[in-house]
């Protein structure tokens, strides 16, 4: 099959670059990188919620990857390998955030670090400034979760990832992992809700409007 | 009737239900319209999470990342793997019969008598002295802490390692050769070998001394047997016969080889 093949070749190209890495090749390494940024961004940025943690966490991750190559078993995948790393980064570094009071202003600021990172949104003005309160709004709503009900939130609903990893991620029990997400919605659908009442009053209302397209 | 409650509703839109559950809250969201408000309204919480788009990683944020990332990479060497079961019963195996075969070499060992290094020795000496010369070796791989002497003689051969001198070393190894060389020769020594005995003679001379003046005795008896046996073959006319003394001579060079090559191997583990 076409695409069987095209995987295959792909892990080949992998499996290569893994085995020039590990045999001194530092620049092999940037194969990889290149391949798997964009799925480690995007984890990332969902768990941090800030371009420029998104960006650490992914460096670091990758770093992490890098030193840990030598005992990388090759029967696994790499991509999967370095995007748990990614998970386990940004949940460190929002628990850091956390504890540094300037992190929400940080994350709902949406100025100089929302440029960082670039987002294909296709957006007219008008709607990337709907598009950006909408996004203020829900970031606010994030605000309010802990780190580990952030991302427990963030695997489960927009990675879609199965509890069992997410338990491993957090370093807890399945269940727990699935307290802490029913938990941070629970807790979003309270901080939404106002939105909604307003958003029901007003027909204009912008972005529950975007939402239910 | 089990009570539906929020987080049941949350998991029924997160599909976390047996699928049994799910059809109970299914069918209890068609019948209950106040749950399935309640319902809609965590949807739409969902709804406002989803769909966002991912974050598109351009060119120059690649490089940014790798230029932040590269100074940071060391240079990697690969690991030994863990080797499988087998491979690692095989390998003690393989250490157990080496273990058993030195331990049965060193009972056997034990059980013979010492061998003295005496000129009364039969056979060729060399085949004499390369056993003993095993047995000695293999004492001094042993690790043994406290030096044990040989022969029942003063001097020579201990299992302690000697201080190291490279230039002594090369003279021992140098005397070494040549007294192996002429004790497997046949007719009289050529002209370049008697020319070497001298020239060891004379350096033999001043290392024994050094040796006296230092209060290293072990090495200078060594000097002192090697110096008769130099002196005997320098002295010894170019025809060489096959005498009595011609093989009593033989005798002692195989005896002084082999005290020479424990010296020599002592020196060495000193050196090393």
């Amino acid at each position: 099959m076409p695409t069987d093949c095209l995987t295959s070749r792909m892990d080949d190209v992998e499996q290569e670059a893994i085995r020039r890495v590990v045999a001194g090749d530092r620049d092999a390494y940037r194969v990889l990188m290149e391949r798997h940024l964009p799925a480690v961004l995007r984890v990332t940025l969902r768990i941090t919620g800030s371009p420029v943690d998104a960006e650490e966490a992914a460096q670091e991750a990758f770093l992490r990857a890098y030193n840990k190559l030598p005992e990388f078993r090759a029967e696994a995948a790499f991509g999967t390998w370095v995007y748990r790393i990614a998970m386990n980064c940004s949940l460190n570094i929002v628990e850091r955030r956390t504890r540094d009071l300037g992190w929400n202003a940080v994350a709902l600021d949406g100025g100089e670090g929302q440029g960082n990172i670039a987002v294909a949104r296709g957006l007219t003005p008008e709607g990337a400034l709907l598009d950006g309160e909408a996004l203020s709004q829900r970031e606010r709503a994030m605000s309010v979760l802990t780190p580990m009900e952030r991302t427990a939130f963030v695997l489960r609903h927009m990675e879609d990832q199965p509890m069992s990893t997410i338990a491993e991620t957090l370093g807890v029990p399945v269940n727990s992992a699935k307290q802490a997400v029913f938990r941070a919605v629970a807790k979003l659908r309270k901080e939404l809700r106002p939105v909604r009442r307003m958003a029901a009053g007003s027909l204009s209302s912008p972005m529950l409007a975007k939402e239910r397209l | 009737m089990k009570i539906i409650d929020e987080s049941e509703l949350i998991a029924y839109h997160l599909r976390e239900l047996s699928p049994l559950r799910m059809r109970a809250v299914k069918s209890a969201l068609e019948r209950d319209a106040a749950l399935a408000a309640e319902s809609e309204e965590i949807a739409e919480t969902l709804r406002a999470f989803s769909g966002e788009a991912p974050p598109v990683v351009d060119a120059a944020m690649l490089e940014r990342t790798w230029q932040t990332v590269r100074p940071s990479l060391a240079v990697l060497t690969p690991v030994e793997r863990k080797r499988n079961w087998w491979s690692a019963a095989l390998g003690a195996g393989l250490a157990a019969a080496m273990v058993a075969v030195l331990m049965v070499s060193f009972v056997h060992r034990a059980g013979k008598p010492v061998v003295v290094a005496t000129v009364n020795r039969p056979a060729t000496p060399v085949e004499v002295a390369q056993p003993a010369e095993v047995a000695v070796i293999h004492e001094l791989q042993g690790a043994q802490t406290s030096p044990r002497r040989y022969n029942n003689r003063p001097g020579p051969l201990t299992t302690a390692p000697v201080g190291g001198d490279s230039a002594l070393a090369a003279h021992l190894d140098s005397a070494e050769r040549l007294l192996t060389q002429v004790s497997h020769a046949d007719g009289p020594l050529p002209a370049e070998t008697r020319n070497e005995v001298h020239h060891l003679l004379l350096e033999n001379a001043v290392y024994q001394q050094a040796a006296q003046a230092h209060g290293d005795l072990t090495t200078a008896s060594v000097m002192d047997d090697l110096g008769r046996v130099l002196i005997s073959l320098d002295a010894a006319p170019p025809q060489t016969a096959q005498s009595v003394d011609d093989f009593r001579l033989r005798m002692n060079v195989g005896g002084v080889l082999f005290d020479l090559r424990i010296l020599h191997d002592n020196k060495r583990s000193g050196v090393e």
